[in-house]
């Protein structure tokens, strides 16, 4: 729902904000006109009038008359009440052929019992919920509305209003002075999951027991809007891949990894080390955590293997033809950024291949993380590897 | 305003009970034309309340040879639907004044279009 700041009720009463220069815009604006159109059709299409007949309807906030002609291209005779005199004016200009008058409509419908075969009203009723003078009081002025409006109106007949309602409390208040009045009903709701496309039309019955209509573009509803655009937004890409795999997917990656052999280009091995180094990352920082406030320090009793698993490195990669994963190199950059000293013979042999700045990334990330100085960092890096191996 | 809308128009003023009908005090009549529908018209009499119509279009000058009591068999006489219609929605008032025949409330019309808006203290 739109922000208060862009809400015209806010800024001033009905009379007061639809001067001469914002109802001009009501008859020069097409796109206003255009959705003015747009929801009276669909009021008068809710108000399920009968086929063929002509009926006299009441439209309530007629302003300029464009709901009214409407109404009249229907075939329907109508009357029009509006606050604003600039607004019935520009009605005049345009000569629409239904009755106008001046009235507010929280003062009541002067009209006697059963008069109208129905009513409609486009954007008006949120008015009602202001209070714009000491002596208004939003409940009784809807109550006082609904009221009349209820017994201006044919049994059986109904009355649909299109409205901006600014919050829930809103609409309940409205809805309830409604039902107080008489009438039974409800909302219906129009494309209720779009935000620019969602309209709120509250459909009262005056008599007779019959059921909500469906709202437009919702999951129950599946009737098609031949003058509208269907399914703008949906995303096609799965459809022109022409019996590719989803990018991305585990099938995408095999099939590239296919080609890139084939083409002899080096390839990584498919591995799982990358899930178990990742999974041991994400949970190390618990472990070493502990291991930082426990009885040894990590150092101490990680030190000696050091050396082991650097001649365990140092064996696999001599060994040409296998091919390091990328996770291995980067365990090995690690040891390598943590202890040079204790493989001098990695830094000749396998300088082309260590990604020396991820090793020094890790450490980075550790030092950050958990907020120790660099030897630390180091060790915990180091005993990542360990539990790497391990696992 | 067209005597169509006169017939339904009550003085909605504070304390007045029978508001109805309007007395028009008009300064300025038009007849504007107006397609006929017949069915429409046929439609709208049981709705009117005939005296008042009859005495609003005597008070203007238009009454057309109306009869004073609504005449059984009417959806079949053509000729007489054609006199409702110029009545209900072709007589237009244009400038002048309705006036409650309760409170003697005046709701001036000003070019055609009735003012009934209310005071504070008739709401």
């Amino acid at each position: 729902m739109a922000s208060s700041c862009r809400r015209p009720e806010h800024t001033a009463p009905p009379d007061v904000f639809y001067n001469e220069n914002e109802a001009k815009k009501y008859s020069q604006n097409s796109r206003m006109i255009e959705i003015q159109t747009q929801m009276s059709e669909r009021a008068v299409e809710l108000l399920s009038l009968p086929e063929g007949q002509a009926c006299f309807l009441l439209d309530v906030g007629c302003g300029s008359g464009l709901s009214g002609d409407y109404l009249t291209e229907e075939g329907h005779y109508w009357v029009g009440v509006d606050i604003s005199t600039a607004m019935l004016d520009v009605a005049l200009d345009r000569e629409v052929e239904g009755d106008l008058l001046l009235g507010d409509m929280g003062q009541g419908m002067p009209f006697r019992p059963g008069t109208f075969d129905g009513c409609i009203s486009i954007s008006a009723l949120q008015w009602l919920c202001n209070a714009d003078k000491w002596s208004h009081s939003p409940p009784k002025r809807l109550y006082t509305f609904f009221s009349t409006l209820y017994s201006s109106l044919a049994r059986g007949s109904r009355a649909v209003f299109q409205l901006y309602p600014e919050n829930s409390e809103q609409l309940e208040l409205i809805t309830s002075q409604a039902m107080r009045a008489g009438f039974n009903g409800g909302m219906v709701v129009d494309y209720p999951n779009s935000s620019k496309a969602k309209k709120f039309f509250l459909c009262l019955f005056a008599g007779g027991t019959e059921v909500l209509p469906k709202g437009l573009g919702s999951e129950t509803s599946d009737r098609t809007v031949a003058n509208q655009v269907q399914y703008s937004g949906q995303r096609c890409r799965f459809n022109n891949m022409k019996g590719k795999s989803a990018k991305k997917g585990r099938d995408w990656i095999m099939e590239k990894k296919e080609r890139r052999r084939r083409q002899g280009k080096y390839v990584g091995n498919c591995s799982k080390i990358k899930l178990i180094v990742f999974f041991f990352f994400c949970s190390s920082f618990n472990i070493l955590n502990t291991l930082q406030s426990g009885l040894k320090p990590v150092s101490d009793w990680l030190t000696p293997l050091l050396p082991l698993d650097c001649r365990f490195l140092q064996g696999r990669s001599t060994r040409h033809e296998v091919h390091r994963t990328s996770a291995e190199t980067s365990l090995l950059a690690v040891t390598h950024a943590a202890a040079p000293s204790l493989a001098p013979s990695l830094s000749h042999t396998h300088a082309h291949s260590c990604s020396v700045p991820w090793g020094c990334g890790v450490i980075g990330l550790f030092r950050s993380l958990i907020q120790v100085d660099e030897t630390q960092a180091i060790n915990y890096s180091k005993s990542l590897f360990i539990f790497g191996q391990v696992l | 305003m067209k005597l169509l809308t006169h017939n339904m128009l009550t003085s909605h003023v504070k304390g007045v009970t029978k508001g109805y009908p309007l007395l028009i005090k008009a300064t300025e009549v038009k007849v504007n034309e107006v397609d006929f529908n017949p069915k429409f018209v046929c439609r709208m009499i049981p709705k009117l309340e005939w005296s008042a119509l009859v005495q609003a279009a005597d008070q203007l000058g238009h009454r057309e040879d109306l009869p004073g009591e609504l005449v059984p068999d009417y959806e079949k006489n053509e000729d007489f639907l054609k006199k409702v219609h110029r009545v209900l929605l072709e007589v237009e008032v244009i400038e002048g004044c309705l006036q409650c025949p309760e409170s003697g409330r005046e709701f001036p019309i000003s070019r055609g279009i009735p003012n009934m808006l209310l005071n504070e203290d008739e709401a």
